[in-house]
């Protein structure tokens, strides 16, 4: 694919962490308004119509809001790291398109020239990162993403094993991650690199 | 906020979380006469033809704690077929749509039937996408049984 026809290539649909962020906080407050309301009118001794419900005491009703928000939480990790990584995509393609002269860019040409629009994430395109922005604050934003890729890969694969690996530069295990450390280490990522 | 409206907002949540005007103590004991009443229909009636090779135990009782009721106890009552036992055991008065909760174990699965206006007992079916209910009656409490069962 020559360089001229990157125009066409970038999605409208992508959102940044700040949409992702926005769309989660919304689907975690109707699933929270849901067990208040719920669990009030059961409190309450009054009828509830809804069916998927019926038979559940109070502790039951309150188990099952506890799980649905647990396994909430997984979407928006999984598209918070994706977004992560789309942003990371739009900025090589954009770099590429307009020819940029920095360091950066060369970096990223060379790479396109081998590996189009698919370049390694990991290998390829955070390794320039790495190289070219020689600071201990991109070191440790590029360690902490790549650590976090373990949880997106076991999501991205339906959690069908055990996790084998503890994310070397976070303390806790996979299963220990919540939306805000995933959107604060895509953050910190984008931020250190400059990327909007 | 200040004391004044955190108190308020603590006066708003206790009014809202006592219902006024139950007798939780004549729920309670209408639901373990409920609950004794469907054992005995149980016995007398769905089991009449079979005691010889059923074990029935209503001896065994139960801890229960509810809201607003507290805590009581309430009869299990386990039926033994061969080396295979099948409990039947209260969850509570209180659930959602309907007058009480008996969750029924076997070796092979669990049914939940529960307890409608006037003392008549229904199982469940399905919940989703439809809820299903069909009466406790001796024809489906032998498919309650079946399902349960090994």
């Amino acid at each position: 694919m020559a360089r001229g026809r990157l125009k066409n290539v970038l999605s409208e649909d992508w959102k940044d962490l700040k949409e992702v962020w926005e769309w989660y906080i919304f689907q975690d407050g109707l699933v929270g308004d849901e067990a208040a309301r719920t669990l009030d009118v059961s409190f309450a001794g009054l009828t509830l119509n809804k069916a998927q419900y019926f038979g559940m005491t109070t502790d039951d009703l309150s188990t099952l809001f506890d799980e649905h928000r647990q396994e909430l939480k997984r979407v928006p990790m999984l598209v918070l790291l994706a977004a992560t990584e789309a942003a990371l995509m739009v900025d090589y393609v954009v770099r590429v398109r307009e020819r940029k002269k920095d360091e950066i860019s060369k970096d990223f040409i060379a790479i396109y020239r081998l590996r189009k629009l698919e370049p390694k994430l990991s290998e390829e395109i955070l390794d320039v990162w790495r190289t070219r922005v020689a600071h201990p604050a991109m070191k440790a934003a590029i360690d902490r993403y790549k650590g976090a890729l373990k949880l997106r890969n076991w999501l991205a694969h339906g959690r069908y094993k055990e996790p084998e690996e503890r994310p070397k530069f976070d303390p806790s295990g996979i299963r220990d991650y919540e939306p805000e450390d995933i959107l604060e280490i895509g953050t910190a990522l984008l931020t250190t690199a400059g990327i909007k | 906020m200040g004391a004044n409206q955190l108190q308020e907002f603590f006066r708003e949540k206790k009014a809202r979380a006592t219902p006024e005007d139950v007798d939780w103590a004549a729920k309670r004991d209408a639901w373990i006469n409920a609950v004794g009443n469907l054992y005995d229909v149980i016995e007398k009636s769905y089991l009449a033809g079979t005691l010889d090779s059923v074990t029935i135990d209503r001896g065994r009782m139960k801890g229960v704690t509810e809201p607003f009721i507290g805590d009581y106890s309430i009869p299990e009552m386990a039926l033994t077929v061969g080396n295979e036992m099948v409990l039947f055991s209260p969850k509570a008065a209180q659930v959602v749509g309907a007058a009480g909760r008996m969750d029924v174990r076997g070796d092979r699965g669990e049914a939940t039937i529960v307890r409608q206006p006037g003392d008549r007992w229904a199982l469940i079916i399905s919940r989703t996408p439809k809820l299903q209910l069909v009466e406790l009656n001796e024809e489906t409490f032998l498919d309650m049984l079946r399902s349960v069962m090994r």
